[in-house]
Order: C-alpha cells, then sequence, then structure tokens
C-alpha cells in the first residue's frame, strides 16, 4: 500500500496553526528545503499517523487533522482521522468511495461488518483510534491493511546517532523477542538476531551494500567493545557492532567507527531486516546523507533508490545536502517552502512546468533549489 | 596576458580542448592549467603547460557532469572575471539524459533549438553575460571525431572510409556526424570494434584519437560545411587566440 495524498493540519485557526495541503507522492521522494520549512515535520506526521494506525502509539497528542489517500494495488483506501486534547473527534475509512467506517465525538459511529453484510452502531473509547480498538479480520478486514502499513513503516533519523549510543546484552540462547524494529537504536539486537534469522545472507547483503558506499568490510560482528573499559563484577558485558575493514589490521568497535560509517551501516542493517523480514510499507529517512562526504553521500542515495526502484516500498526521504540533491532526479523532487501556518510544496505533481522548464536550463538540480527556481521559474536570477 | 577559462563537461572534452589549443595555437603562445571538479573542491589533473612567450593562458576546468557546466560557471564567474578573464566558455554536449527524455531517441532540430535557447537564456542570468558563452558538441564530441574521418586510418590502417562503410553502412566522407548519429560515442565504439578494440570514454582512448588529430583535421572539418558546432567552437577559440 502506497501514500497518494496527504493533507494535514494541527490547531487549526489558533495561532500555533500549522499543515500541509495535499502533498502527492510517488514511490520516491525526496523532500527538500531550508531550515525550518518543515520538511523533518512532514516526516514526522506521516510517521505519526502511521504509529497510530498500527497502535504502536497511543493518542497523547493535542491536536491534528489528517485527510489520507492510499493505494492498495489499485483500490483507493481514504482514511480521515481528527483529534483534540487526546480525544478522537472524527474517524472515516472509505474504501473506493465506499464508506466503512463513520465515527464521531463521543467516540459512536457506525461500522461496516462483513458478516452480516451491513452497518452497526459501536462506540470506541474516546482516547483510542477504532481502526486499532476495532480491528477484526473477520467482521472488518478493512483495516488490515491500513494496520500492515502503519506496522511496516520505517522512520530513521539519519542525523541522529542511529544506535551508536546503545549496547546490548545478548544470550545466545535468547530468541530477541523483545527487539522493536522501529526503534531505531536496537541495531545491535537486530544484526545479531537477523544473522540468526537469515544466516549469511543477511550479513553478505550488508556488506555488499557498504562496499557500494566504499566502506569495504571483510565481516561484521557483535561482540564486546575493545575500546571501552570495564569494571569486573557480576554484569554481564553488553555486545556493540564490530567490523573489520579490509585495510585495517585490527577490528574496529562501535565506539571507535566514525559516526558517518556507524549511521551508514545501521540504517543498511535495519532497511536488510526489513527487506528480509517482511516488505516495509513506507520508509522514512530524515537528514539522508548527513555527515557522509559527497563521495558516500552520493553513492548511499544512489544505493537507495535503486533498491526503492525494485521493490514496492514507497520511500520518503528529507534532505538539504547539496551532493543529495544533485544525485536525485528531479522527477522524485518535493521543495518545501515555508508560509504563514503553512509548508507549501512544489513537486511534479502540482508544478510540472516549472521542473519541465528548469530541465531546460542546463544547471544541477542543486540550482533549482538555491536560485529559488520552484518559485520564482525561468525569471529567476 | 589574455585569460580565458573553459569549462568542459568531461574529461574527453578537456583532453580535446588541450590538444586543439596545442596544435592550432602552439605551444610557444599558450599557456594552460588542467583541473578538475570534485565535491566542489578543483584538483590539478594533467597537464599544466606555461610559456614565457605566452599571449593567452586558458584554465581548463572538467566539472564531470553535464549539468554541471553552467551551474559550475555560475558559482564562479563573478570571481574569475575579477581576476582579470576575459572569457568563460562552457562547452557541453547536447546529447543527456533530458535530451533522451524529449525526443525519442532522435536528433530533433527543434528540441536542440529549445535547449540552446535555453541554456543561452541562463547565461543571460548571470553576473555578465557577454564574457560567457556556451559551445555545443552536437550530439556528442565524438560527433567531431567522426567529422575527422581521416583520423581512423592514422589508429589501422584497416580503418579506411570503404571498409567502415562497407562494415557499418555509412560513409564518413558524405554523412554529417552532427545530423546522423544520435549517440555518437556508441557510433564511434562500434567502429573500434572493427578491429577488436573499442570506446568506453577512458582517458587513453580519448588521448590516443586527439594525438590523431593534426591541424590539418581540424582546418578540413572546419571548412568542409559539415559540423557546424564544430565550426562555431573553432572560430570562438582562434578569435579569442588572435594577437590584438
Amino acid at each position: 500500500m502506497r501514500m497518494k495524498t496527504i493533507t494535514y493540519v494541527q490547531f487549526e485557526e489558533k495561532p500555533r496553526e500549522w499543515g500541509i495541503d495535499n502533498f502527492s507522492l510517488g514511490n520516491i521522494n525526496l523532500v527538500v528545503g531550508k531550515n525550518a520549512t518543515g520538511k523533518s515535520k512532514i516526516l514526522n506526521v506521516i510517521g505519526g499517523l502511521a504509529n497510530l494506525i498500527s497502535g504502536d502509539v497511543e493518542l497523547k497528542f493535542r491536536s491534528g487533522k489528517y485527510n489520507v489517500v492510499f493505494d492498495n494495488d489499485g483500490k483507493e483506501i481514504t482514511y480521515i482521522l481528527e483529534y483534540e486534547e487526546s480525544r478522537v473527534l472524527k474517524e472515516k475509512l472509505i474504501i473506493n468511495s465506499k464508506p466503512v467506517l463513520d465515527r464521531h465525538d463521543g467516540g459512536r459511529g457506525t461500522i461496516f461488518a462483513e458478516e452480516e453484510n451491513k452497518e452497526i452502531n459501536f462506540q470506541a473509547p474516546e482516547n483510542q483510534l477504532a481502526c486499532v480498538n476495532r480491528r477484526d479480520d473477520v467482521q472488518h478486514p478493512f483495516f488490515e491493511a491500513l494496520y500492515k502499513w502503519g506496522k511496516q513503516m520505517r522512520h530513521y533519523h539519519f542525523g541522529s546517532p542511529l544506535g551508536k549510543d546503545c549496547f546490548a546484552i545478548i544470550n545466545n540462547d535468547e530468541k530477541g523477542s523483545d527487539l522493536n524494529p522501529k526503534d531505531t537504536n536496537q541495531v545491535v539486537v537486530m544484526f545479531w538476531k537477523g544473522r540468526k534469522e537469515f544466516s549469511d545472507r543477511f550479513v553478505d547483503a550488508i556488506k555488499v551494500d557498504m562496499k557500494s558506499i566504499g566502506y569495504n568490510l571483510d565481516k561484521i560482528d557483535v561482540g564486546r567493545p575493545m575500546s571501552l573499559a570495564f569494571k569486573p563484577g557480576p554484569i554481564q558485558i553488553p555486545n556493540g557492532m564490530l567490523v573489520q575493514e579490509s585495510d585495517l589490521d585490527e577490528e574496529t568497535d562501535q565506539n571507535d567507527m566514525s559516526q558517518g560509517m556507524f549511521r551508514a551501516m545501521s540504517l543498511l542493517i535495519q532497511l536488510n531486516y526489513s527487506q528480509m523480514g517482511s516488505i516495509p510499507s513506507c520508509i522514512l529517512i530524515d537528514d539522508i546523507g548527513e555527515g557522509l562526504d559527497y563521495e558516500r553521500a552520493s553513492a548511499l542515495i544512489k544505493l537507495l533508490v535503486e533498491k526503492a526502484k525494485n521493490s514496492k516500498v514507497q520511500l520518503i526521504m528529507s534532505t538539504n545536502d547539496r551532493f543529495v540533491m544533485n544525485n536525485v532526479p528531479l522527477e522524485y523532487w518535493s521543495v518545501v517552502r515555508r508560509l504563514p501556518k503553512r509548508t507549501k510544496i512544489y513537486n511534479y505533481k502540482n508544478a510540472r512546468k516549472t521542473f519541465e522548464e528548469f530541465e531546460l536550463t542546463g544547471l544541477n538540480n542543486f540550482d533549482f533549489f538555491s536560485s529559488r527556481f520552484y518559485v520564482e521559474g525561468k525569471d529567476q536570477k | 596576458m589574455k585569460k580565458v577559462a573553459i569549462f568542459t563537461e568531461g574529461q574527453s572534452e578537456q583532453i580535446f580542448v588541450r590538444h586543439f589549443l596545442e596544435e592550432k595555437i602552439g605551444w610557444e603562445r599558450i599557456s594552460f592549467r588542467c583541473l578538475k571538479l570534485y565535491s566542489n573542491t578543483l584538483f590539478d589533473v594533467p597537464f599544466s603547460h606555461c610559456s614565457s612567450n605566452a599571449d593567452v593562458y586558458f584554465l581548463l576546468i572538467n566539472v564531470g557532469n553535464d549539468e554541471k557546466v553552467l551551474s559550475a560557471i555560475r558559482e564562479r564567474e563573478e570571481e574569475l572575471i575579477k581576476k582579470g578573464y576575459e572569457k568563460i566558455i562552457a562547452l557541453r554536449d547536447m546529447y543527456s539524459e533530458s535530451y533522451c527524455r524529449r525526443s525519442t531517441r532522435q536528433i530533433s532540430d527543434s528540441i536542440t533549438e529549445n535547449f540552446l535557447s535555453h541554456w543561452r537564456s541562463t547565461i543571460q542570468t548571470m553576473s555578465e553575460p557577454s564574457k560567457i558563452s556556451i559551445q555545443v558538441a552536437i550530439m556528442e564530441l565524438e560527433a567531431w571525431f567522426l567529422g575527422m574521418y581521416s583520423i581512423f586510418e592514422k589508429i589501422d590502417s584497416k580503418l579506411n572510409i570503404g571498409y567502415i562503410q562497407s562494415e557499418l553502412g555509412f560513409n564518413l566522407r558524405s554523412v554529417d556526424p552532427q545530423k546522423e548519429f544520435f549517440h555518437p560515442s556508441d557510433t564511434l565504439n562500434s567502429i573500434f570494434r572493427l578491429i577488436g578494440s573499442q570506446y568506453r570514454k577512458s582517458k587513453g582512448e580519448v588521448e590516443n584519437i586527439c594525438s590523431k588529430i593534426k591541424s590539418t583535421d581540424y582546418c578540413t572539418t572546419f571548412m568542409d560545411g559539415r559540423c557546424s558546432s564544430f565550426k562555431e567552437f573553432y572560430q570562438e577559440l582562434l578569435t579569442l587566440a588572435q594577437k590584438t
């Protein structure tokens, strides 16, 4: 299932109002914008919705109004959600123009029951989403696609340590069942579990990916961090990531790895784990390329685009890095601009002429952004 | 001393310009420095040459990508002009992904004109447009090599016009390569394959071809009315190198 459009507003008609209007998405998306224009916020809005409809996060937010359209193998699914002060005010699910859920303030509403083949009344707790609370594969199977989309969404903040500061106590007889695949800090456990579940093909896939972005690794492993001293005692020594770089004599532990290398490896471990386990629905990567040099940022972005092209996964990334911008074709771009109370989006879907006009200028992609061509068109200086 | 900067889309164009300057203007009269733009930083690449009698200094910058040529000039034009550069020239191919998307892989005069006019408009947005110009190889630099057809026999005596025609079906003496070949580097590769070799735009391959081009080859191509894009390039560089 793929998100086609999203409209969102929070604190509507209040001084803090902010929103995005009808953001159209493709399979591969690069959200481009200056600092503080709303790039990360957009990804957070999408990630936040996924966490709510999968039940991974409770409704503890003050204000939000979503209108989202998905494409589920040709079926159009529209999901509308409004909440204030952690209470659902409106929740609707429409599949190919047929409403199957219509819920209002007070938690009451109607829902289509498949077995009875009719709408029935229901009431759900006001602080819970009906699509979570009423999930029932027999009577309301239409929630499943939504649930899966939310459950399989992955959100990575490339500018964050991505687990570099986190170690893990691992017992080899453990199944690692407490792994939360959405927790991007659990990379050590994820690698350990991935190797156990998918054997060498998992490790080899990560090595191939790392090599394609310029890191030649003979070995990737989990083990005791050699660069850290631990006091002797009853507490078990935590494990971290270890790698053997081809051109070094000694292994490098995660404490000694460069931030850029660890982020890239962490992202690739998590992506490969998601892809081998089940196909992720949507991958959000904020600040992609952050902390990597030109060559590696360019290679990473090419790798991610290729991976997305060859799968059903929807890729949504954000950046303000010129190397990343120059390596992603404009057809995947959405440039964001900050306006009062709104983040305005320019992409091929709503400003095709401007994008095509720019292609003729002979300038590189970064100029489309830096010269504000997306706003001012060919008359820009 | 007159100073001229030439930004090329790739290594092949940079090597070609260097050979052209050496052959047509002569070592004595020029100095040049070759640079490569990588990760927004300029690095020296082979070769640089300094003549004490030079009256023109050429700065040859390979930017590494067709869409970067005008962007790289735009970022540096004010600084270069401040440093006394009289002319900044962009040299790129017409062939590009954008062209392919618009053209169904056939040469189209209207598409070519549309691109040229927009590229010139882009130059008009720069600080001193009169000091900046663009030269475009149609569809690629390799079309110019195909226009200098006598070089193939110098590379391998088997590669004469008749043999190439009998094997590949075109007569290099009569066709206009810039109207005939949509992807000239592929055509060049087909010619090299006739002798069990290949053309992949490597440094060695381009150096080898360029080393076979003599002043008369440039003149013949300039005079015979084919490859008009080469003619424009030839005229502009020779005019710039004229003694004042």
